[in-house]
């Protein structure tokens, strides 16, 4: 905390400084009296640099150097686990006396005198105040050092806008690059669980099993692992809610676009829209707990059916309507661009509206609401809170909407739900279906993508 | 001498609360080539979609005053648009082919109509007139590609194909040619030519040198009103008005 206010301090006395500094000696045109700013600006930044990794690298090591050489070392002759919870203890002290100044020791470890440990406590804020005192000191000298070497170093006469548009630049690529490293990062650590759940179960085995019984995978791990009923519940589910969502949302995507009137499709879609914001769980406990029992009796009244309360239509339906908007939205946006010439040259030639909308539109937007549809798809396969709340449990080889089928985000959330020790089949498998729901979406997205991207290009 | 097709009295229409034409009254005489110029924004479009109702498409437009055609109001509710506009084709000024292969685009209309009772008839009204726009002959073998593979001015003679496949009796031109290279406009010209001895043709246009070669009578509007109408002859040699006189030399427009 100290060393920021600090760092602020400093930076901003030597931007002042220098702002100041050059103002009186230059002798240039008064163009340069904007480039004064900007050396400030540039400087400032370059000590601001060196500190802020020193002040991260610092401040993680020093705590950590502190504890092993003071507390740790006391502890010597103990066991690893008593020399554990004696850091521990003696760090929980320490925090307290700083933050209360009342010394008050909590759990006493046998074979060790509290005073001990009170008395390390102390010594341990002692050294850790010289430390913070000496990395303040330390990035003073250094932020210092930098501005009196940029200034015997820097040629005055360049342009520093263009350095530090060049600065901004390269953070700018920093954060866009964490962004995507970050992805990377978690597809290989997914992708290394999973290489580590196939030297266990034969990826033959995975992929073409029809039988998914993961609490049997102790005395037969081959033959529990077969995820063709979670894909064909996964793809049931999502054909149910698709289905669903595309009739819905083309038909009122077509009465948004062609139909309403502007102002009327400036209240009406946002309101469409708020249907995609609503959480999913709670999408979750209305289909297990509103529209199962009232699915249920309507099936047994109207159908003479019966129809299990964790049926794949429930779920599918309730997901439907999750992703109506997402369809609805985008096939909207899509029958909204094409070019009104095309609207014009239908109806003169005395097309009825249904005809120009059948004949012309539709097809013409074909393409892109494909691409929606492919989208919606891809949100329902990986979409979660409602199968874990609607769907069953028990992974059913099926192709019957009435009956309870399970999907594979939903056995992602039972295989690591608990305390787990990540070494098991039963738990890496959990990495394997997430890595085929990964490739699974991926796959469905990029078709999306590109299919509604082609579509854009050609009437644009 | 040609009977009158349509009669227009004291049109004005409205944009909102803008006026776009002013009383224009005139009529057109059948199987004859109407000429409309004007310099831009001179309302010459909007009162030829006037003249099939395209106008209904957009909200905040509205009229008054008296189109007849054969005697018949245009604006009456009993007419339904849908009617007449299969009477009174529309070309538009950007070629619109519909993102279908040239073959469909012809059939389209022929089929939404219900004009054709079986396959061979239409395929055969089809190619006849795609022959009658000089089409057939350059893209015999690619019927059934997509019409957006054409270029702008054969894409222009589909729609005029596809226009005068429904049969109409009155074929508006909103500036066909402004989108096209001058030797595609000779051939659209020459095709309007040659139409007007069967259909009653108006054609809205930029170019005052087109509206010469092309067109029986012009009229010239300006800000709203129309100007002058007349025999083109006697409109480009000896006009009766000052500013038509200025626009047709250069002066304003």
């Amino acid at each position: 905390m100290y060393i920021i206010i600090c760092l602020v301090f400093l930076l901003l006395a030597g931007f002042i400084y220098f702002r100041s500094i050059k103002a009186i000696k230059s002798h240039k045109t008064d163009k340069i009296s904007k480039n004064y700013s900007y050396f400030a600006i540039y400087i400032s930044l370059w000590a601001l640099l060196p500190s802020f990794i020193i002040f991260f690298i610092g401040s993680h090591f020093s705590n950590n150097m502190l504890q092993k050489a003071l507390i740790s070392n006391a502890f010597s002759n103990q066991s690893e686990i008593v020399r554990e919870v004696a850091t521990a203890e003696v760090l929980a002290i320490a925090n307290e006396l700083k933050a209360t100044g009342v010394v008050n020791v909590s759990h006493s470890i046998e074979g060790i005198e509290d005073s001990f440990l009170i008395e390390l406590a102390q010594q341990y804020i002692h050294y850790s105040n010289i430390s913070l005192i000496a990395f303040i000191a330390f990035v003073v000298i250094l932020v210092s050092l930098t501005f009196f070497f940029m200034l015997k170093r820097v040629d005055l006469s360049s342009n520093f806008q263009r350095k530090i548009e060049k600065f901004v630049k390269n953070i700018l690529l920093l954060f866009t690059s964490i962004a995507v490293l970050t992805t990377i990062g978690i597809v290989v650590s997914l992708l290394f669980e999973t290489l580590r759940f196939f030297s266990d179960i034969s990826i033959i085995n995975f992929l073409f099993g029809t039988s998914w019984t993961p609490e049997n995978a102790d005395f037969d791990p081959e033959n529990s692992f077969g995820i063709i009923p979670l894909l064909s519940g996964t793809f049931l589910i999502a054909f149910i809610s698709v289905f669903i969502a595309s009739c819905f949302g083309v038909a009122s995507a077509v009465y948004m676009s062609e139909y309403m009137s502007k102002k009327m499709r400036k209240v009406i879609k946002p309101l469409i829209e708020i249907l995609a914001g609503i959480p999913s769980i709670i999408y979750g406990f209305f289909a297990a707990l509103t529209f199962a029992p009232f699915l249920v009796s309507i099936v047994d009244s109207v159908f003479n059916l019966t129809i299990s309360s964790e049926s794949a239509l429930n779920a599918g339906i309730v997901m439907g309507v999750m992703i109506i908007p997402l369809i609805s939205s985008i096939s909207d946006d899509i029958i909204s661009s094409l070019p009104n010439s095309m609207r014009e040259g239908a109806m003169g030639m005395g097309s009825m509206k249904n005809e120009m909308i059948r004949k012309i539109l539709l097809p013409a937007a074909m393409p892109g609401i494909i691409g929606s549809i492919l989208l919606g798809i891809s949100r329902a396969v990986g979409e979660t809170m409602i199968v874990v709340m609607a769907a069953s449990l028990a992974a059913n080889l099926t192709l019957n909407p009435l009956e309870p089928v399970t999907t594979i985000t939903t056995q992602i959330v039972m295989l690591v739900q608990g305390d787990q020790e990540f070494n098991s089949p039963k738990t890496l498998s959990a990495f394997a279906l997430g890595f085929v729901l990964l490739i699974l979406t991926l796959l469905l997205n990029i078709i999306a993508i590109q299919i509604v991207n082609r579509y854009k290009r050609k009437y644009q | 001498m040609s009977n009158k097709k349509i009669i227009v009295e004291n049109v004005n229409a409205f944009y909102g609360a803008k006026q776009a034409l002013f009383d224009v009254n005139l009529h057109v005489l059948e199987k004859e080539v109407t000429a409309f110029i004007g310099p831009s924004g001179c309302g010459k479009s909007t009162f030829l979609r006037c003249l099939n109702r395209m106008n209904d498409l957009i909200e905040i437009f509205s009229m008054n005053g008296s189109i007849t055609i054969d005697g018949v109001e245009v604006n009456s509710q009993s007419l339904d648009p849908v009617e007449l506009r299969m009477k009174v084709g529309m070309v538009f000024q950007k070629p619109n082919p519909f993102p279908k292969s040239i073959f469909e685009n012809v059939a389209y209309g022929l089929r939404i109509h219900g004009l054709v009772s079986n396959k061979k008839e239409l395929e055969e009204i089809v190619k006849d007139c795609l022959e009658r726009v000089g089409l057939l002959g350059e893209i015999k073998d690619r019927l059934h590609d997509s019409a957006f593979g054409l270029s702008g001015g054969q894409q222009q003679r589909l729609c005029i194909a596809r226009t005068i496949a429904i049969n109409p009796e009155v074929i508006l031109m909103d500036e066909p040619c402004s989108a096209l290279d001058p030797i595609a406009t000779a051939k659209i010209e020459n095709l309007i030519g040659e139409l007007s001895s069967k259909y009653t043709i108006i054609i809205v246009t930029h170019s005052m040198q087109q509206a010469a070669r092309v067109s029986n009578h012009t009229a010239f509007f300006h800000l709203g009103k129309l100007v002058e109408f007349g025999k083109t002859q006697d409109i480009f040699s000896n006009p009766k008005d000052k500013k038509t006189e200025d626009y047709i030399t250069g002066r304003i427009g």
